[in-house]
């Protein structure tokens, strides 16, 4: 190993810990949940309102639970597992995404830039 | 020429087959940290061999047989285009650092490693339609980091070997 390796090898880890850190604090509650299937919104739901939405369309099937202000994926049909695996998000920017069905709940924050907007 | 052609495709032949098998073995056990797509990436040690012992060409040769045939045989259709993105931007990276004297194998798999990974999460994006996979990519571009200089050092002990035993490519 040279010393441009070790660099490279340090940046690119530090890079990563940055990006991480980054996406994991600074972040606030989340307002609504939005479900993306196949990069089409399927629906937005109020994160403070609890239910269970139950998706059976023709290439994804799962059920997601909002509760207590978080949401989670119940079950799913897809071999890894990963997004019920993955529990319950709550802040915004966080998401649950389930690759094999291209499934996506993201959350999403306050409408930056204004407090009302009255007309 | 002539008849180093004929050494080439033997070559480019067998490191093929070293990157399908590697490629297939990983398949079987794959690593479950939470987040897809999390690999050591072995058969990148086949195209970074090309690369370094027998040219660029060569080494993009090998990654497209290679992408082409996992498909054919095991990979499914997600499968293959997360291998043929990550793998050209990796093949892209490699290959434009390959000559740069400051940098190693080691330094050079890393590179490629982590190009990889940012394709993966590109064609995530893409099949999502959703930028919030980017959450993976702190995650994948460590494990990506860690699994490229693994093997970076494979690599450079059997160019070591190769040489050693002169049955490396030595026109170059």
């Amino acid at each position: 190993m040279k010393k441009a390796d070790i660099i490279l090898t340090v940046s690119l880890l530090l890079a990563a810990l940055l990006l991480g850190g980054f996406l994991l604090f600074g972040r606030e509650q989340g307002q609504t949940v939005e479900v993306h299937i196949d990069g089409k919104l399927y629906t937005t739901v109020m994160l403070s309102q609890p239910q269970t939405i139950t998706i059976d369309e023709k290439s994804a099937h799962c059920v997601i639970e909002i509760e207590d202000g978080s949401v989670r994926m119940i079950s799913s049909d897809c071999p890894d597992q990963l997004c019920v695996h993955q529990g319950a998000i709550h802040k915004a920017g966080e998401s649950i995404i389930c690759l094999p069905q291209r499934i996506v709940i993201e959350i999403k924050g306050k409408v930056q830039g204004y407090d009302i907007l009255i007309k | 020429m002539e008849k180093n052609s004929i050494k080439r495709i033997t070559t480019l032949a067998i490191l093929t087959a070293v990157a399908l098998v590697l490629g297939y073995v990983e398949s079987l056990f794959p690593l479950n940290f939470g987040v897809p797509g999390i690999k050591l990436g072995l058969a990148n040690t086949a195209v970074l061999l090309a690369i370094i012992l027998m040219g660029r060409k060569e080494g993009l040769l090998l990654l497209l047989a290679k992408v082409l045939l996992s498909a054919v045989l095991f990979a499914g259709f997600a499968g293959t285009v997360y291998g043929l993105a990550g793998g050209l931007l990796s093949w892209t990276v490699m290959a434009a650092l390959k000559d740069i004297k400051a940098f190693s194998s080691v330094g050079i798999s890393v590179a490629g490693a982590a190009a990889h990974n940012l394709g993966q999460i590109l064609v995530a994006m893409l099949l999502t339609g959703s930028t919030a996979i980017i959450g993976y990519f702190p995650i994948l571009l460590i494990s990506g980091t860690i699994a490229g200089v693994l093997t970076g050092l494979i690599a450079q002990a059997l160019i070591r070997a190769l040489k050693m035993s002169g049955k490396g490519n030595n026109d170059r």
